[in-house]
């Protein structure tokens, strides 16, 4: 069975059909056109300034390794901004081994310096550890939190002035829900995709956060990443995996629903930034919304 | 006639090979080769399906072409690539 032409070259044989702007797409064209969107996303939100030292957070899965390729692509034909992968070793057994394996061999193939850091070193306790104690929240209410806060400590030792993320287009829509869901519009502030600067916190950023899951997942395909195995054993705990069949399916029957979601939550930012006010956490001195910021909650909790 | 097929990350079962062959009846559907998939490893029901994930077919993601009802031919190769890791 062959497929029509690409909408772009009009040359080669097409092999991807995006139903959200009607265009079918072969290899060539779809991997450049998601450069592009990404370039385009990094100018739209002034993302880096030309010798910005950005820390790449990379897990091993699909979307990482393919902000890392892209950001490596942009950055090697511009030769501004340099790029250090930083990645968390949250203390999952299985599935986090994993993936260290195959971020190693991902960063050495793109030449990109790697550096690791581990909830054990930075919280004295893995994930599995935290997880099998009492606790009334989810392992992801854990993970989440103390994942965010190590990343930044990830940044900042290794000088970074950015810290560009992989969240995709499905996980803005997601959050955009979840904040609704939960009568959270204070949240929405941290779906800005160019970040804040703010003092203690490296400023965050998210190149592909117009770019949709499937995507990645075909431009992994395309450039034959490892694709990790083993899933996270604590996955099927979150919320956000309702958000997400909701959405995929309101996307399958409505195409362009993730997009939509997702510029509705950018026009409310301006409304829930005013919400959130940042202190000091008055015990490890972090940013904080509160007195005591959530990591610092968590650990009690966890702990006490 | 004879498919092949890929099942790529968290869809690989524990042991399985990298690559299978199916017998598939003339004018089967990739549907079809879906179901024949989930009958050999139950264990995929929840997950192998078009929405939570990309299926190739010799190349070209099957949302290119007839969807689910994409004829399969003597000697295609499928490959299933999970859109989620870890379920959708």
């Amino acid at each position: 069975m062959s497929a029509p032409t690409c909408s772009k070259c009009h040359s080669r044989q097409s092999v991807i059909y995006r139903p959200y702007s009607g265009e079918r797409l072969c290899p060539t064209c779809f991997k450049d056109s998601l450069r592009e969107r990404v370039q385009t996303t990094i100018n739209r939100y002034r993302m880096l300034d030309h010798w910005s030292r950005v820390a790449v957070a990379v897990s091993g899965g699909k979307d990482s390794l393919t902000l890392l390729q892209i950001l490596k692509e942009i950055e090697d034909e511009s030769h501004g901004s340099e790029l250090i992968a930083v990645t968390v070793d949250e203390g999952i057994k299985g599935y986090r081994d994993e993936a260290l394996g195959i971020v190693e061999r991902a960063c050495r193939g793109m030449g990109v310096e790697w550096r690791l850091v581990s909830f054990r070193d930075l919280f004295d306790a893995s994930m599995d550890e935290i997880a099998s104690r009492e606790r009334s929240l989810g392992a992801c209410s854990f993970c989440g939190v103390l994942r965010r806060r190590a990343l930044n400590e990830a940044a900042k030792s290794v000088n970074a002035d950015r810290l560009a993320t992989g969240h995709t287009l499905d996980d803005m829509a997601q959050s955009a829900l979840l904040n609704l869901l939960r009568g959270d519009i204070g949240k929405m502030a941290s779906l800005e995709p160019g970040g804040y600067a703010s003092p203690g916190f490296v400023r965050r950023i998210k190149p592909i956060c117009e770019v949709p899951e499937r995507e990645t997942a075909f431009y992994a395909y395309l450039r034959g990443f490892e694709l990790q195995s083993t899933p996270c054993p604590y996955a099927g705990e979150a919320m956000r995996g309702d958000a997400r069949s909701f959405l995929n399916e309101m996307e399958a029957k409505r195409p362009g629903t993730l997009f939509t979601t997702y510029n509705t939550a950018l026009r409310l930012i301006p409304v829930s930034t005013a919400v959130e006010a940042m202190k000091r956490c008055k015990v490890c001195g972090e940013p904080s919304v509160g007195d005591i910021c959530r990591v610092c909650q968590l650990v009690e909790k966890n702990t006490g | 006639m004879r498919v092949r097929v890929r099942l790529l990350g968290s869809l690989r079962q524990p042991g399985a090979p990298k690559e299978a062959n199916f017998e598939m009846a003339q004018g089967d559907r990739v549907s079809n080769l879906m179901k024949s998939i989930i009958r050999e490893h139950p264990g995929l029901a929840d997950v192998l399906d078009g929405v939570g994930n990309l299926v190739m077919l010799n190349g070209i993601e099957i949302g290119n072409l007839e969807g689910l009802e994409t004829a399969l031919s003597e000697d295609a190769e499928v490959v299933f690539v999970p859109v989620t890791h870890g379920g959708r």
